[in-house]
């Protein structure tokens, strides 16, 4: 977690995920296909919530099934603080069920099942880091 | 509104508990409680009587003067609702857990639970 503070000219997108392949793949992948992205990498819930204390990201992408605080609770935790509920979170799952869709729903953003196409979740991202300004 | 010795109270309590209860066994307590006022909230331009509802923790309060909201109203509140998480599953969901007295009342307003 190297990244604190905003790079200049660049959007932050947090990836929280305790599958450290997946974190590595999204950073690697959302950056070889944008330059306009830093791709800041948290491997649970609890190391997102301390993190947001020190940067604003402009997008969250949370994993739902982490072990500890799962990403119903960090994304209920982040849109309850007042100086973290404008930020936009996309729930990045491998639950596909409509139920959890529907849930998802509620709070997020966005719901994108796992596996995805990086090109999509790139195009997601601009998209609503976009409709966010 | 007054049906068969329950109210607009009774009902609306009963209704927004089991759906905090249905979202919380299918995420968790925080995120339902958050999810539930955050349905409140986006809701309450519209819906004037939600100022009466009190959402604590776990427990929801409704104040009396709810009871003099009227059908049509309320009926578009309960839609809204059940709408905002996928209408099939909540209705079915909602049916096992409200009371039949509350399920009466609600269908009575226009909602269809079978």
């Amino acid at each position: 977690m190297k990244n604190k503070g905003k790079t200049k000219n660049k959007k932050i997108i947090m990836v929280v995920d305790d599958n450290l392949d997946l974190l590595y793949s999204v950073k690697k992948g959302i950056e070889f296909l944008s330059k306009d992205y830093k791709v800041v990498t948290v491997e649970s819930g609890n190391k997102c919530l301390q993190l947001l204390k020190e940067t604003k990201p402009d997008l969250i992408l949370l994993d739902i099934m982490m072990p500890g605080m799962d990403g119903w609770d960090t994304c209920a935790k982040i849109k309850n603080n007042k100086k973290t509920t404008d930020i936009p979170i996309v729930f990045l799952t491998a639950k596909t069920d409509p139920i959890s869709r529907s849930m998802g729903s509620l709070a997020s953003i966005d719901y994108i099942t796992k596996p995805f196409d990086m090109k999509y979740l790139k195009k997601r991202i601009e998209a609503i880091i976009k409709s966010n300004q | 509104m007054k049906i068969k010795n329950t109210t607009n109270q009774i009902v609306i309590g009963d209704f927004l508990k089991a759906t905090m209860d249905i979202i919380a066994e299918n995420t968790s307590f925080g995120y339902s409680a958050f999810a539930v006022n955050g349905l409140k909230e986006r809701l309450s331009r519209e819906f004037k009587f939600l100022k009466n509802i009190h959402i604590k923790g776990k427990s929801v309060e409704v104040d009396k003067n709810i009871n003099s909201v009227g059908r049509k109203e309320l009926r578009n509140f309960f839609k809204k609702i059940v709408n905002f998480m996928g209408p099939n599953y909540l209705k079915i969901l909602l049916a096992q857990k409200l009371k039949p007295s509350d399920v009466d009342y609600l269908e009575n307003l226009g909602l269809k639970f079978g």
